[in-house]
């Protein structure tokens, strides 16, 4: 079994689906009634490309394109805590 | 044989979680209400997002063509799958507390709500805003103003 080619086919089946995955949050993120669930789909996309990231990255043989997967990811957790903190209790303190 | 048995698990992993998250993406499109949304999506950041990271982590261990990055790589791929596995539920908690404790949209037809009684009261609420409200008159004078520059 060649590791190589085997993975491009893998890409390629991940790919696809990972590519209607993105349409389908992008709508509800477009179409959310409330801004929770924008913030929510939105949440869902960032870390899915986070990981789709990591497996770019393992194709396009670099490095720097999976380490910023890792910014992607505390960028949601973020996301996350301030439309708590706005909501809650009405201000952003850093 | 160990190295294509490695790659295996990992390849099957990076499949599994593609499913998992077109499974979600659906199930948050075509759920109701809030709440049963963020079922969904909670199913797509465990395992649509964490899984394939740690199967990336594992192809990446024996993927030949990176040539020694390809521990930083595995390094960089097992990191990022803790770092969701941490913080994905943390903020979906959070959101979901918001939701409830902030009133925000409308909340579904619920049959027993224990956490009904943790609201906080619209008697509470204007309670709190009297209290912090600034009387006029009390206010401080300004200890810096540009007319006592003028004098």
């Amino acid at each position: 079994m060649n590791i190589v080619s085997a993975f491009d086919s893998v890409l390629y089946f991940a790919a696809v689906v990972y590519t209607l995955a993105f349409v389908l949050y992008g709508i509800r993120a477009i179409r959310g009634p409330t801004t929770a669930d924008i913030i929510l789909a939105v949440d869902c996309l960032s870390f899915d490309m986070a990981a789709f990231m990591v497996i770019l990255g393992i194709y396009f043989k670099s490095i720097m394109l999976a380490s910023g997967a890792i910014i992607l990811s505390l960028w949601a957790f973020m996301l996350d805590i301030y439309y708590t903190k706005y909501v809650l209790y009405g201000e952003v303190e850093v | 044989m160990i190295e294509e048995a490695v790659f295996l698990i990992g390849s099957i992993a990076i499949l599994l979680g593609a499913v998992y998250d077109l499974i979600a993406a659906i199930g948050i499109l075509r759920f109701p209400d809030f709440y049963m949304r963020t079922h969904a999506a909670t199913v797509g950041t465990i395992g649509g997002a964490a899984l394939p990271v740690f199967g990336a982590g594992l192809v990446a261990l024996v993927y030949h063509p990176l040539g020694s990055q390809r521990f930083f790589m595995a390094g960089i791929a097992f990191t990022v799958g803790v770092l969701i596995l941490v913080i994905a539920p943390t903020g979906s908690h959070s959101i979901v507390s918001a939701v409830y404790f902030g009133r925000i949209g409308k909340k579904p037809e619920l049959k027993v709500d224990q956490l009904e009684e943790d609201l906080p009261k619209r008697s509470d609420v204007a309670e709190l805003v009297r209290e912090h409200e600034e009387t006029p008159g009390e206010e401080e004078e300004p200890k810096f103003t540009f007319r006592r520059l003028g004098r």
